[in-house]
Formats: C-alpha cells, sequence, structure tokens
C-alpha cells in the first residue's frame, strides 16, 4: 500500500468500564493487545479494492470473510480480532462506512466463531472518526 | 522462577541427552544393515553389530522414547537464554512503572511483577490438571518460591484470583482498594474476620488459601493489575502487578509502557512469531 500509518492513541479509544461480577466490582480495559496504534487506507490496485488495515503490537495469521457481499474483513485466525478490511469500491460508493458498520455488527452476533467484541468496537469507532481515511476513499 | 542456575543446568543436560540418543539411534539403523557375514574372524565390533541387530526394536524405542523425552524437558523448561530475558524483563517492569515506590525505599517484595503461564499443574491435590495459571516468573530475587496457583479453566465459576479474571476476559482487570491485612495482627476478632472475609471475595480466592497465606507471612498486596499475554494471537498467560499501594497503577499513564512489554513478551515468548 502506498499510504503509511496514521498513528492514534489507543487509550483515547478504549474506556475502563466498572463492572460487577460475582456481587464484586472490578474495571476492566481493554487488552493491550486489542487496541490498534495506527490504522491506514489505500486503494489495492492488485485486488481492486480500498483496502483500510489496523496496526497491533501482536501478530498472527489471518482469515478472509466476505459479508455483505461488499466488505470482506480480514481477522485473526486465533483471536478473531480485525486486522482489516476491504471494500469493493465501485459497488459500495458512498455508503461504504454504513456497509462497514454493518459488517463489523454481524461479525460481533456471531458467537460461533472467534471475536472481540472490544476490538470491534474500537475498530468501529475509528473508521469513522478518522477523517484520512475518507480522504483516501475520495481519491 | 525458582533456581535458574539448576535449571539452566538440566536444560542442557537434556540438550546433550538428546544428541547423543541421536548419534545412538543412527549407529543402532546402520548396525541393522551390516552384514555380518564378511567380518572373520569374530571381533568386539562384530559382537556389538550382533548385539544391536538382536535388539534393534528394543534399541530404536528405548533412543526414541529418550529423544522425545528430553524435547519435553527442554520444551517445558524453555531456553536459559529465554528465561534470562523473561526476568529482565519482569525487573525493568518493576523498576519502571513502581520506580517512585524504589527510589522511596520500597521493599522490592511489596510491588512485583509476575508472569503466569496458563497450562497443566501436576499436582495429586489439584485436580483437574489442565486448566491452571502458575507463576514462571517474577521481578526481583526474593519471594520466588512458586506456590500460588490460580485456577482458570473453561466454566464459569471455575476462574480464582485477578489472573484468572484477566485470562476469562481477555481483558486487563484492576482490583483495588482491598483491606490492608498485614496489618490485621489476629484472625480472632470480627473485624479481622470480616476484612479477610472481604479480600477473599474480592480477590477470587477461598478464604482458607488467604488465611494460610497470612499465616506464611506473605506479602499481602493491596491493588492488583491483570494483563493478558498473547502469543501469536492466542492467550498465553497473565502479567499480573501486585502492589501494597491501595490505587493499582492502571490507566491511561501506564498504558503504552504496557503495551510495550506486551510487545516485547509476545516476540520473546514466540522468537519465530
Amino acid at each position: 500500500m502506498s499510504s503509511g500509518w496514521i498513528e492514534v492513541e489507543p487509550s483515547e479509544l478504549s474506556t475502563p468500564q466498572t463492572m460487577k461480577r460475582d456481587g464484586v466490582s472490578i474495571t476492566v480495559t481493554s487488552s493491550p493487545y486489542d487496541l490498534p496504534d495506527g490504522v491506514r487506507g489505500a486503494f489495492d490496485a492488485n485486488l481492486g479494492k480500498f483496502v483500510i488495515e489496523f496496526r497491533y503490537v501482536g501478530a498472527e495469521p489471518t482469515v478472509k470473510e466476505l459479508h455483505d457481499k461488499y466488505i470482506v474483513l480480514r481477522l485473526g485466525k486465533n483471536s478473531g480480532r480485525l486486522y482489516a478490511i476491504e471494500i469493493d469500491v465501485e459497488a459500495a460508493k458512498a455508503g461504504w462506512v454504513t456497509l462497514i458498520q454493518k459488517a463489523i455488527d454481524e461479525r460481533s452476533r456471531d458467537a460461533h466463531k472467534p471475536r472481540r467484541l472490544t476490538n470491534y468496537e474500537i475498530t468501529r469507532k475509528l473508521v469513522e472518526r478518522v477523517p484520512e481515511l475518507s480522504a483516501a476513499f475520495a481519491c | 522462577m525458582g533456581n535458574h542456575r539448576f535449571r539452566e543446568i538440566l536444560f542442557r543436560a537434556a540438550l546433550w541427552m538428546d544428541a547423543v540418543a541421536f548419534v545412538l539411534l543412527g549407529i543402532v539403523l546402520s548396525a541393522l544393515k551390516y552384514n555380518l557375514s564378511s567380518v572373520r574372524p569374530p571381533t568386539v565390533l562384530g559382537a556389538l553389530v550382533l548385539w544391536c541387530q538382536n535388539n534393534g526394536l528394543v534399541l530404536i524405542t528405548t533412543l526414541f522414547a529418550v529423544s522425545y523425552g528430553c524435547r519435553f524437558i527442554r520444551q517445558f523448561l524453555r531456553p536459559p537464554l529465554i528465561q534470562k530475558q523473561l526476568k529482565a524483563l519482569m525487573d525493568a517492569l518493576q523498576q519502571e512503572v513502581f520506580r517512585a515506590e524504589m527510589s522511596g525505599g520500597a521493599s522490592l517484595y511489596d510491588h512485583r511483577v509476575t508472569l503466569f503461564r496458563h497450562g497443566w499443574l501436576w499436582r495429586l491435590h489439584r485436580w483437574p490438571w489442565s486448566g491452571w495459571l502458575y507463576p514462571i516468573e517474577r521481578s526481583g530475587h526474593m519471594t520466588r518460591r512458586r506456590g500460588t496457583f490460580f485456577r482458570a479453566g473453561g466454566e464459569r465459576g471455575e476462574q480464582e484470583g485477578v489472573a484468572g479474571q484477566a485470562w476469562t476476559k481477555s481483558a486487563t482487570v484492576v482490583v483495588e482498594n482491598l483491606p490492608d491485612l498485614e496489618d490485621v495482627s489476629s484472625l480472632e476478632g470480627g473485624l479481622q474476620r470480616g476484612l479477610v472475609e472481604e479480600y477473599a471475595k474480592r480477590t477470587w480466592v477461598s478464604r482458607d488459601w488467604l488465611v494460610r497465606r497470612l499465616a506464611a507471612k506473605k506479602p499481602m498486596a493491596c491493588s492488583f493489575c491483570g494483563i493478558p499475554v498473547e502469543v501469536g494471537g492466542k492467550m498465553w498467560g497473565v502479567l499480573v502487578l501486585d502492589s501494597r499501594n491501595s490505587k493499582a497503577k492502571a490507566g491511561q499513564r501506564y498504558e503504552a509502557t504496557y503495551r510495550f512489554f506486551a510487545r516485547v513478551l509476545s516476540k520473546v515468548l514466540d522468537p519465530g512469531g
């Protein structure tokens, strides 16, 4: 991909949650491995798709999952963490953000596969909030 | 944890035994193919070849078993270099996070960093043996005995300690403002008993286990922070920071530090990854 990584501050994306477990109050925050510290988006000429990638502290093999025929999610084989999103630019047009959100929501609900709900929430926020992605998509 | 020197000797012994078994296996396999009728008159070598041919199956099975056994021991012990790197990482994290406490003259055992690994635990009274978090490295040179194990099984309710909670949630778990049990001189009074009950409940351990720790005068932390450790996208273990401070070292201020150590730990534990 031609574009460089856009640095993001992971701690700004994740808020500690206080929850009760067996009557005991605890504070839970995201695993360091679930928080991306970089994101980038660019058109991949080989795939003929716009690809958004997320960078993490760990690495693992990924598998592709087709969602809604325009969106392919690249997920961690072991963790289910979201590593990249491939978007069919021609078909998706301007509604690409909505399509991505829908794909991530669908994946969050699939309890039969490994999934990282916090990670999905964070990557969802990143797609919405990072203006450089929209700019790259418009190009 | 435990005795690094002893582990290193054991690791090297297993390495050498594996190498010797491999060479002997080659010799036995060569001996099996050797035509003894060409050796006249009988020699010592000939007698040895004949013995190998007569006991070929037993020898090959034994040498394979020794080789696999040695590999299992090496895998279990981890290479000495990796163990040293883990120790250095635990010390570095302790010094980084508890810098103010250390420079203030606090004892090393009051603010510790421990790396727990998830796996099997061979203890007769700890059935089932699978699904445990056991310590493999700790910061500092004190309190290095491996007596603390936490259940982290697959079923709900099978998680012990903050480590068990962090394991189950695959998330950073923080527990703070725990009662200061080191000030509890006796367990007889109602107040003391109440504090012990509260501590046990808030840290997901049994009251009996806690009482035994108190009796043994083990460090009693007032806050915990459990951080998951992954290797290749799979949960591998948990890093636990326990401190006598009532406030845990968690939150945005420490996140970059934990991310850095999580990255390095994953690399050290899986050099090929």
